[in-house]
């Protein structure tokens, strides 16, 4: 479903990227891990196409992506509600939602907790609240392929588990490949999940289980 | 008590003054809330040199002015996004620079009599038919711009990132939004003055962000709030001899002013 083809990125002098090879099958569930200033949201921005590779090639073979940035690169104190913020999500953009958008968005609103959310204002709702409201965004457009760039930073710990179920269900069920950098594997692995080490380029690429033992070797994840 | 709407010149001021309203509080929110409110200074500086350059060269100096402010805004969008200098430096500098060139001119350009004070403060009851109906061109122009691209303009002013990875040709909107604006100063210039246009821009979003928490209500609330003050300011300006443009300013300062001092008693 994707393929890096010895990608670079670099701005001026400096490497974010270096041969970045990897290629990653459809249905598969990958966790990439690395040290702060690493590149790892460098490759993603390269995945969602907000960045040009300065050498290599990317190939993605996926009907729709579904994108949650980190928190802090959003703007939440625009006057602007729950539901506009959910609405701009939908691949197709409407004037007037459909009843079946409004029943998917009810869905997810209960999904995610906070269906007494809808018509708040978005800088009346705690991070938390916020990270929440920008997952159904990222989610709402039933994408095939879910990048998700530390989704857990703002919530709390037990909403972080269900989270994680949630993502394991979408996984499952629905064949969903999966995305997703984190600082923390402890909560978000299981047993079938792909984990990457990323250091500027791929130090890592493999299973859980032999992650294991990379790490046991001397390196360490942040 | 109403005669004085039977003149022609204060039809066409209300005409103007109800394009230009609807105009200036639909761009607000795109504006304003991206970071972009001083862009409209910085054309209406631009305007100026635009509009003496068009006395010099055309019998309609709107003809010239128009597309060389439009030209200026592109000039400004694309220093500012080309990574060179920042947006708020790339306003100042084209802004400043044709301004100066504006003024020399008009010290130096023979054969014409301009007063600059008429153009730092314009005069909407002195505006010709041709500013009448560019006025409602560009009201029309500038509606249905916002009209289709409603959630595409939502979706940059919030998150530009998620607009990129969506698909939206961010580029393309950014620069035609930055030339409407370029449009609708000009004529604004010619009516309201250079000083004090980009106020008419600036207002409707700061005083309906106060009272809504959705966009598109910002974006209602701003229209209804700019017609209303932009007419009443006709309406005070006329019989008491004094520039439409700042009775506009004015009557906006005290409704914010206003809104500041109730709004936290509202919430009680």
């Amino acid at each position: 479903m994707i393929t890096y083809d010895q990608v670079n990125v670099s701005f001026g002098k400096f490497q974010a990227l270096s041969n970045v090879h990897f290629h990653l099958e459809k249905g598969a569930f990958l966790h990439i891990v690395g040290p702060n200033g690493s590149g790892k949201t460098t490759l993603i921005k390269t995945l969602v196409g907000l960045l040009k590779p300065s050498q290599g090639k990317i190939t993605i073979n996926a009907n729709h992506m579904g994108y949650l940035p980190q928190k802090l690169l959003t703007k939440t104190n625009l006057p602007m509600t729950v539901r506009e913020v959910i609405y701009s999500g939908f691949k197709h953009q409407k004037l007037k939602p459909s009843e079946s958008d409004c029943l998917l968005v009810k869905s997810w609103l209960e999904k995610m907790e906070i269906p007494q959310l809808f018509n708040e204002s978005m800088a009346h709702l705690s991070g938390g609240q916020q990270q929440r409201v920008f997952i159904i965004r990222a989610l709402i457009s039933q994408p095939d392929l879910l990048i998700l760039d530390e989704p857990t930073s703002a919530l709390d710990p037990s909403f972080r588990e269900k989270f994680y179920l949630l993502l394991d269900e979408l996984h499952k069920k629905n064949n969903m490949t999966i995305i997703h950098v984190t600082h923390d594997l402890t909560d978000a692995v299981k047993d079938d999940c792909l984990v990457m080490y990323v250091d500027q380029t791929v130090k890592f690429f493999g299973t859980y289980h032999d992650f294991h033992t990379f790490e046991h070797r001397g390196h360490h994840h942040a | 008590m109403l005669d004085f709407l039977s003149y022609d010149f204060i039809q066409k001021a209300i005409v103007i003054g109800v394009a230009l309203a609807i105009s200036a509080a639909l761009l607000s929110p795109f504006l304003v809330l991206n970071q972009q409110a001083m862009i409209a200074d910085g054309l209406a500086h631009v305007s100026f040199a635009g509009i003496i350059l068009g006395i010099i060269l055309s019998g309609e100096p709107l003809f010239i002015a128009i597309p060389f402010v439009m030209l200026a805004s592109v000039l400004i969008k694309y220093l500012s996004t080309s990574k060179t200098i920042n947006g708020d430096a790339a306003i100042g500098l084209v802004s400043s620079i044709s301004f100066a060139i504006g003024l020399i001119i008009v010290k130096k350009g023979a054969g014409f009599n301009i007063s600059i004070e008429s153009m730092l403060v314009g005069n909407i009851f002195t505006a010709t038919q041709t500013e009448m109906i560019l006025s409602l061109v560009i009201m029309l122009l500038i509606g249905s711009f916002i009209l289709i691209f409603y959630r595409k303009l939502f979706l940059m002013t919030y998150d530009m990132n998620y607009a990129k990875f969506s698909k939206i040709k961010v580029q393309w909107i950014g620069y035609t939004l930055s030339a409407l604006t370029a449009f609708f100063i000009v004529i604004g210039v010619r009516t309201i003055g250079t000083l004090l246009i980009s106020a008419l821009v600036v207002f409707p979003s700061v005083i309906s962000s106060q009272l809504s928490k959705s966009f598109k209500n910002t974006l209602v609330i701003g229209v209804i709030s700019s017609l209303t003050i932009v007419i009443l300011g006709i309406f005070v300006a006329h019989p008491l001899e004094i520039p439409v443009g700042s009775t506009i300013v004015v009557i906006y300062a005290i409704l914010f002013m206003l809104l500041l001092i109730l709004k936290p008693i509202w919430r009680k």
